[in-house]
């Protein structure tokens, strides 16, 4: 019996030596628990920390690695992430940053490349920081680009021009980028598409109903509203009154869940949001299982997958990172150069995303750019199709 | 010419909803001749009530209950407002209270946060959905009701404000502090009334403006819109901010379908508060507003 129990504590002690050698690294991500996306926020870290937990049981053990997932509610106000960044910086050393939309951007990117971090957004990026040799990347391409995607695909099923009426904002920089980019699109394709007008509004406007009336006077295919849930709620509640019903493309952020808290699905018929990770909803999708299986908390949605695809490309990142400096020897450079270093695959992504490679010429993957979207059919939110979407090459604008 | 016409209609009726949310700070200025900052949050703070009291509760609450209740619950949060933050500033230097309008402002959008979250939710479809045609042109029936509804209440403010007893002590009190007092006015009393008042105002308006949308902390924005608008009708007047509303809405209609096109949607975001420094410059008072009055 003593011996037995003397074997017993030996071997838990060794294991306890092995798990004290494994090398840790901090990842630190941005969240948002209290701004305007704090009711997304526990599903999206739910995302995140279900693949990190997942990768330290499955790939991590073996590689001697064991990645410690840190976040921070950086309440969605580039004040805080001002005030906070440093002390992330001296205290937790973080080999990459995950970040949340362009708060971090706008205060991160400019010193990124000093502070030799590489940050990895999971939202969308904008043609305005489209810049070289930047520290600041997205799994995600442009929204321009993600609505070229889908605007590709729909045009494909009819003769002439795609007709598309934005609708935006000139509050907010990111969104008057967007309308931008899809200018560009238009005229670089011009056989393809056609922007028929733009219409601008407040954010949190009264009323759409003057701005609709002139967008559909020239009998648009669809109706762009990237900006925000209140201009899509508006905008749809415009056309119930002139008796119009053309489709509403929107993006992630002001997507077709958060949109049906003001509109039920069936007033949403037909409406697209378009995005470039996997569909949610998509048949066959093993990220969704890692979810599954993994994730304590939350429930699968858009913003939990586009969390978890953004967790799954940082950790094949530093997987290759792993492979290439060796198990001890991981930094901030060693990720950045492993993520322009290497292509990564569909499947290595778990079908979260598309194949991507990344290079020093832009922030976001570059190559043959795909997207995906969902519509509202039926009454219910389901993917357009499983294959993604190629999306035009586009021209720096 | 039937497209002018629509934009004029279009334009007064999201006028007549700001000049709404003006009466809100006119009806507080005039009795506490405190301009509040914090209107906005005001109103957002109302909405949250109210979606308390209609979907928040977990109860099925018939709605003229649910508003009967958000009315009362913003009655106690008026007077609360007063009693605990601007009473204790009467006689404090302008500067002072305009601090205090502004930690008012940082508070609520710190509280609303804490009790309801900051997350968008539905908010209750308190006025009807759709439109009415009117000939060639159609009108949006919920902001058609918020306009009758601001028309009626700016009358109905007007009469209590010089003919009932309580109303004319508001006025008075509004014309001078201390000469009120010298003469037997509870000033106090009025100046709470007066809190109340704009508080009940504030989540009348949210109900026009949010009906069947979405709610969010963002909504708050709608009061520094509003603002200036109260300011063109005079701080004083009631009957001059829904005038003043509809004079901003049509500007900002007219730009939206006239120059936006040519401008990248400048010129209705710039349009009515150019017109409205020209006319600050010609009458600083306002378009209605007393001459002596002295501003922040």
């Amino acid at each position: 019996m003593k011996l037995r129990t003397t074997l017993l504590a030996g071997a838990a002690a060794l294991c306890l030596a092995a798990t004290a050698n494994a090398e840790t690294y901090t990842v630190t991500a941005s969240a948002d628990y209290s701004g305007p996306f704090a009711d997304v926020m526990p599903d999206a870290m739910a995302g995140l920390q279900a693949v990190v937990d997942y990768w330290n049981a499955e790939v991590g053990e073996g590689l001697g690695v064991d990645v410690n997932l840190k976040i921070y509610d950086m309440r969605y106000d580039a004040a805080e992430i001002a005030k906070t960044w440093p002390s992330i910086l001296s205290s937790d050393q973080p080999i990459m940053h995950l970040g949340f939309g362009s708060p971090d951007l706008v205060t991160l990117m400019g010193r990124l490349p000093d502070d030799k971090v590489p940050m990895l957004l999971g939202t969308a990026m904008v043609g305005l920081v489209w810049n070289e040799n930047g520290w600041h990347f997205s799994i995600r391409p442009t929204y321009s680009h993600e609505f070229a995607g889908l605007f590709s695909h729909l045009q494909e099923g009819q003769d002439g021009p795609l007709k598309i009426a934005a609708l935006s904002t000139q509050n907010q920089a990111g969104f008057v980028d967007q309308v931008n980019g899809v200018k560009q699109l238009a005229s670089q394709y011009p056989d393809r598409f056609t922007v028929t007008s733009t219409q601008w509004a407040e954010t949190a406007p009264v009323s759409l109903t003057a701005q609709m009336r002139a967008a559909l006077a020239d009998e648009p295919d669809v109706i762009l509203v990237g900006g925000t849930t209140a201009q899509v709620i508006a905008s749809a509640k415009a056309m119930d009154e002139l008796g119009a019903d053309v489709p509403i493309v929107m993006s992630t952020h002001n997507g077709l869940s958060e949109v049906s808290k003001g509109l039920s699905l069936d007033q949403m018929e037909g409406f697209y949001s378009a995005f470039s990770f996997a569909p949610p909803e998509k048949a066959d999708l093993p990220i969704r299982a890692v979810f599954e299986e993994h994730g304590k908390d939350g429930q699968w949605g858009t913003i939990t997958e586009q969390s978890a695809a953004q967790a799954i490309l940082a950790l094949r990142v530093l997987e290759n990172a792993i492979a290439t400096v060796g198990a001890e020897n991981v930094d901030g450079q060693a990720m950045h150069d492993a993520l322009l270093g290497h292509t990564y695959s569909e499947e290595s992504l778990m079908g979260a995303l598309p194949t991507l490679d990344f290079d020093a010429t832009a922030p976001f993957p570059v190559g043959d750019i795909k997207a995906s979207a969902t519509v509202v059919r039926d009454g219910a939110i389901v993917a357009v199709q499983d294959d993604w979407f190629a999306v035009p090459a586009l021209e720096k604008w | 010419m039937i497209t002018l016409i629509q934009t004029l209609i279009d334009g007064a009726m999201v006028g007549l909803v700001y000049g709404l949310v003006a009466i809100s700070f006119v009806v507080i200025y005039r009795a506490a001749k405190i301009i509040n900052l914090a209107q906005g949050e005001v109103l957002v703070f109302g909405a949250f009530l109210m979606w308390t009291f209609t979907e928040g509760t977990g109860y099925a609450i018939p709605l003229p209950i649910a508003l009967v209740l958000t009315m009362i619950a913003c009655v106690i949060f008026g007077a609360l407002i007063e009693r605990t933050i601007f009473r204790p500033l009467i006689g404090q230097s302008a500067f002072t209270i305009f601090m205090a309008g502004v930690a008012l402002l940082i508070l609520l959008r710190g509280v609303a946060q804490l009790v309801w979250g900051a997350q968008t939710r539905s908010a209750p479809v308190v006025l009807p959905e759709g439109a009415i045609e009117f000939g060639p042109f159609l009108v949006n029936t919920r902001l058609l009701i918020g306009a009758i509804f601001t028309v009626c209440l700016t009358q109905a403010l007007h009469l209590f404000f010089t003919r009932a007893r309580l109303g004319l002590r508001l006025a008075a009190v509004a014309e001078d502090h201390t000469t009120a007092l010298s003469l037997g006015v509870p000033v106090r009393q009025a100046i709470a009334v007066a809190w109340i008042l704009g508080t009940v105002v504030a989540t009348a308006a949210a109900a026009v403006l949010l009906s069947g949308s979405i709610l969010s902390l963002g909504v708050a924005v709608i009061g520094f819109k509003a603002l200036p608008v109260a300011l063109l009708g005079g701080m004083e007047s009631i009957r001059g901010a829904p005038l003043a509303g509809l004079i901003v809405g049509m500007f900002e209609a007219l730009a939206a379908t006239y120059l936006d096109p040519l401008t990248n949607g400048a010129a209705s975001g710039l349009l009515p508060y150019l017109l409205m420094i020209a006319v600050l410059l010609i009458r600083p008072y306002g378009l209605f507003g007393w001459q002596k009055i002295e501003r922040l």
